[in-house]
């Protein structure tokens, strides 16, 4: 059994690293990974690859998919922010419609009136 | 959240067990809790975690742990680290009464010093880490509610505790209140300009001022006018009061008679008004009308029945033709859906007829396959039964290594033990040694002691002798004398032997103390010399003890060498059986899935496999099936023809409405009845009015004739009426007062206007900046609210998370499994939701759903991915420092061969998070040998054993 490890990506397509290799004979198992948004393409290309490699002389390939996941938070910066300060003019610059700077000084007056009092 | 040390005694089964995690090797970093059902294992762990921190009782809702205490003086003591401090606490509970106190120390200073649980529960509130974390993380039970059984709004929760930020919720609470404060100072403000605005009527009250201006000069001229009238009339007043009695007779008289007159007048008007209502004509056109309306009603009634009957006749033929219609038609449909049943049967045969070649060769591939399946199976039970016999193998080999590192362990702690015992060997030696000398040394010593007492005491004997030896030279002289000697002589003989003596005795009290003085000295050297030889004779005693404890030494140094031996071949030896194992297992793996793609291939060719039967009698039957054809044709064609000659019949309206022509029947008849009653009593009331009219029309005349003979009265010349005069000149003074006083009020009205006006305008501005105050509250409550920030940081760690859980699943449970986090949903309507759904895509079963979808088991493996991937970012977020994860048998769902995956998972997220220990309760005997040691419940108490 040869397994043979690949990547999908929207952009550069199918591609593993042993293209060269010659298959006849061979037991494979091909391990994809491919994004959770590319799922559906990247399987029809794997699909391809398998009956390339049953044509090149492969005896057998299974197909194994990995999904990889690449979230992304809406607004990064309030997770590395140190204050609640910093988190919150992050979370301001973040929004279409934010408070101007004379509101954000004075909003943050009242933030610091609450948290003295708590 | 790390347990170090824990001593319970009288809680549920346990009377006083102890254990210290510290003491244990580091290397058991997974600890197997075992014990049969109801020994205490789950007790064990709810008493360290939420007993010791919360004082709870989990199982029980409002439960504490004076509900599993039984015993007057139950005790519940544990050491724990959290957030980098060592806090001791101590809970002591009457199991009688319910009654207890809870301490906390950390560095010696007690924290809640009164140990009154109310100051304990707050103290516990404010220091200690949040339960639902707690339980959502780095302790797993399947009855406390995982991550994944969480509800959306539960797991932001989690999740903003997680990140140490739950302190923005009650900000943006305090926030919250602020506005309502504000709102409340608005509306105030609003009312208060409001209500100062409508005082502040400047220019109403300056024209109240004018007028009352006016008002007061009127009034003082009308004053001065009825003061001059008042005196003119006092001037003219006279007495004519006998033409005004005259004047005021006529007047009365004609005023009689003009009464009678309009009051006769009235009544003709009133009875000759009802004599006009009383129309008998238009009575009786009205009941002319009625009665034709009624008979019309009649005649409609009686043709609408003819028509209605006529009608029932032709329905009930055009009812029959229909029914022979509808018979005749589902023959035919029969007919034809017979021939259609036939023509697919046909079709179905020709088709087995035409696929002949390919049946054949699916049976023939069909058959082949088979016994490559049978092949296969046997390979694969080879396989299966191989990988047993190493499993069994490997065990052997682990148990030999665990036994012999047990006996390396042993061994080691039995030379510590000889090491100890041979610490002061070299000082037993040389006092074993130098025993004989030192008991000699306290015989010379004793010896040199009594020389010492006996010189002592032959001192003290001649010292009494010189005294006795005095008196008996006195007593001799004496005798001397009395026997006739020369008393001179005798005397000077005398005096000279006493003086010998007096020198003598002169000598003793030096050489007395000298005595003693050797004597303390000798008895000093003795205790000195017995004491150091009772020190020698313990030290010496010892000997034996050293001489065992070195041949011990030797022993134990050998058992360990040939231990550490033995358990490095064991390895070696378990080593090599898991890799020939592993090789089996994949071997296996392989046939058993090239056996499934066999199957496979077998089931795809079972319906070709299948159709070999009907192969054989496909010929005769196409030939019986032609012939059911062409009958069913033949009939089909039959009843089409008998179908077109079947004319449809045509429609018939609907009945006329009877009901309706009845009731207007009954309605008209009603009507008649009624006009024939208005014109009787319209007649009645005629006869009795005509009379009554006549007789008012001849009063009323007599009444004018009479009227116009009574001459009009002429008034008398009228006296000036004083008193009036003198009353309106009062009401014109007291009209000037008033005028007066309501210039003052206008004026005083006008200065608070004004002054109301300031008032609005200070109020308006206040009004402005408390409205900029209620946008900023309101922003900053929305800002810091669950959909504002608390939202943003709940999404940031969504990242981190997903890549802890999916790390955790890929690498211990292979990449079947993928999990995402989603924080937002659009709704139907297009607005957007802050939710948290964990989804999952299953590569194996091509679904992509949310966790709920999924078998208990497979929701395990994610609850458990997901708790320690939550557990992780606590420790990086919220500052859990090598925490002590337990897990209370939240792998029980889980089969015999995903067992060892969720041990590996345990592992490695110990390794991710720096775990202490993992403490494991599993009933299962393959995850209890794939921990490090296992701690064993029963009868109360705990032991450690080697797994």
């Amino acid at each position: 059994m040869l397994l043979l490890e690949a990547s999908y990506s929207f952009e550069g397509g199918f591609a593993h690293t042993a293209f060269g290799y010659d298959p006849t004979d061979a037991e494979i198992r091909l391990r994809y990974t491919a994004s959770q948004e590319h799922r559906e393409i990247a399987r029809a290309a794997a699909n391809e690859e398998r009956d390339s490699l049953i044509a090149r002389g492969a005896i057998s390939v299974k197909l194994d998919e990995v999904v990889t996941v690449d979230t992304r938070a809406r607004v990064p910066e309030v997770a590395t922010a140190r204050s609640l300060d910093d988190q919150l003019r992050a979370y301001w610059d973040s929004q279409p419609t934010g408070p101007d700077d004379a509101q954000r000084g004075r909003l943050l007056d009242k933030l610091h009136t609450l948290q003295a009092t708590q | 959240m790390r347990i170090a040390s824990a001593r319970i005694k009288g809680f549920g089964p346990f009377k006083d067990v102890s254990i210290d995690f510290d003491a244990l090797p580091k290397e058991f970093k997974l600890i197997a809790l075992c014990g049969e059902n109801g020994e205490g294992k789950s007790t064990f762990v709810d008493l360290l975690v939420d007993g010791a921190n919360w004082r709870d009782w989990p199982r029980r809702e409002r439960k504490k742990i004076d509900f599993v205490a039984n015993e007057r003086d139950s005790l519940l003591e544990t050491v724990e680290e959290i957030g980098g401090k060592r806090y001791e606490f101590k809970h002591l509970v009457d199991g009688v009464s319910g009654k207890g106190e809870s301490t906390v120390f950390c560095d010696d200073e007690s924290l809640v010093p009164s140990g009154k649980l109310a100051e304990f529960y707050a103290w516990a509130r404010d220091n200690l880490p949040a339960k639902s974390v707690v339980h959502s993380s780095i302790v797993s039970h399947p009855a406390y509610g995982s991550f994944v059984a969480m509800k959306a709004t539960e797991r932001k929760d989690v999740i903003l505790l997680a990140l140490g930020v739950d302190g923005i919720e009650k900000l943006a609470a305090a926030a919250r209140k602020e506005i309502d404060n504000t709102l409340l100072e608005c509306s105030q403000k609003r009312d208060a300009a409001t209500v100062a605005v409508n005082a502040a009527n400047v220019d109403e009250s300056t024209g109240a001022v004018n007028l009352a201006e006016t008002r007061l000069t009127i009034a003082a001229r009308r004053v001065a006018e009825a003061q001059s009238a008042l005196d003119v009339a006092k001037q003219l007043a006279g007495d004519s009061a006998l033409a005004r009695r005259r004047y005021e007779e006529q007047v009365a008289a004609r005023t009689d008679i003009g009464d009678r007159k309009y009051r006769t007048f009235d009544d003709l008007f009133v009875c000759e008004r009802s004599l006009n209502a009383a129309d008998v004509t238009a009575a009786e056109v009205a009941l002319g009308v009625a009665n034709s309306a009624h008979d019309s009603a009649k005649a409609a009634l009686v043709n609408a029945e003819i028509v209605a009957s006529s009608l029932r006749t032709k329905r009930e033929a055009a009812n029959r033709q229909n029914e022979d219609r509808l018979r005749v038609q589902l023959e035919l449909d029969k007919a034809t859906a017979a021939k259609a049943d036939v023509e697919k049967r046909i079709a179905n045969i020709r088709a087995i007829l035409a696929n002949g070649d390919k049946i054949r060769e699916a049976v023939a591939k069909s058959k082949e396959l088979t016994e490559i399946v049978a092949r296969l199976e046997l390979e694969s039970t080879k396989a299966s039964s191989e990988v047993k016999r190493l499993d069994s193998e490997i065990a052997a080999h682990d148990a030999d290594r665990m036994r012999h590192a047990g006996a390396a362990t042993e061994a080691t702690r039995r030379i510590d033990r000889s090491t100890e015992a041979l610490e002061n060997s070299e000082l037993v030696r040389v006092a074993a040694a130098t025993l004989d000398d030192e008991r000699e040394a306290v015989t010379l010593c004793k010896a040199h002691l009594e020389s010492a007492e006996r010189e002592l005491d032959a001192l003290r004997g001649r010292r009494i002798a010189g005294a006795d030896e005095r008196i008996g030279a006195l007593r001799h002289g004496l005798e001397r004398v009395m026997s006739n000697e020369r008393p001179r002589v005798v005397a000077a003989e005398t005096l000279d032997e006493d003086n010998r003596v007096v020198e003598e005795s002169e000598e003793l009290p030096d050489l007395l103390g000298s005595a003693a003085g050797d004597v303390a000295l000798f008895r000093k050297g003795v205790r000195n010399a017995e004491e150091r030889l009772r020190s020698v004779e313990v030290l010496a005693s010892q000997l034996p003890r050293v001489e065992s404890a070195e041949i011990e030494l030797t022993e134990a140094h050998k058992a360990r060498n040939a231990a550490l031996c033995a358990a490095d071949e064991a390895e070696h030896k378990e080593a090599a059986a898991e890799a020939e194992r592993a090789k089996l297992a994949a071997a296996g793996l392989d046939a058993s899935r090239l056996e499934r793609d066999v199957m496979a291939q077998i089931a795809a060719l079972a319906e070709l496999v299948a159709s070999s039967d009907k192969l054989a009698i496909a010929a005769g039957l196409l030939e019986e099936r032609t012939e059911q054809l062409s009958a069913h044709g033949s009939t089909v064609e039959r009843l089409t023809e008998e179908l077109t000659d079947l004319p449809e019949p045509p429609p018939v309206p609907a009945d006329p409405d009877l009901a309706t022509l009845r009731a207007a029947v009954n309605s008209a008849s009603a009507k008649a009845l009624s006009s024939a009653q208005t014109v009787a009593s319209v007649k009645a009331i005629r006869e009795q009015l005509e009379p009554q009219v006549t007789r008012l029309r001849e009063d009323l005349k007599a009444l004018t004739e009479q009227l116009e003979a009574t001459p009009i009265p002429v008034p008398p010349e009228a006296s000036p009426d004083v008193a009036a005069l003198e009353t309106e000149l009062a009401t014109h003074q007291s009209n000037h007062t008033q005028a007066a006083k309501d210039l003052g009020a206008a004026q005083v009205a006008l200065e608070a206007a004004q002054r109301a006006e300031f008032e609005a305008v200070v109020l308006r501005e206040a009004l402005a900046l408390a409205e900029v105050e209620l946008a900023d509250w309101t922003r900053l409550a929305a800002d810091l609210g669950r959909k504002g920030l608390q939202a943003a940081l709940v999404d940031s760690a969504g990242p981190e998370l997903t890549r802890a859980t999916n790390d955790l699943l890929h690498s211990c449970f292979g990449t079947r499994w993928t999990v995402t986090y989603e924080t937002q949903r659009i709704k139907d309507n297009g607005d957007t939701a802050e939710g948290y759904d964990i989804r999952i895509i299953d590569t194996e079963r091509g679904r992509d759903g949310v966790v709920e979808d999924l078998s208990d088991g497979e929701r395990t493996i994610i609850s458990e991915a997901a708790s320690l991937a939550l557990s992780e970012l606590a420790c990086k977020r919220a500052g859990f420092t090598n925490p002590t994860l337990i897990r209370d048998e939240s792998g029980a769902a889980l089969s015999a061969e995903r067992r060892p995956m969720w041990v590996a998972m345990l592992r490695r997220a110990a390794t991710h998070v720096n775990a202490d220990r993992v403490i494991v309760i599993s009933h299962s005997e393959d995850v209890q040998d794939l921990c490090d040691v296992k701690l064993r419940v029963a009868n109360g108490t705990i032991t450690l054993e080697a797994a």
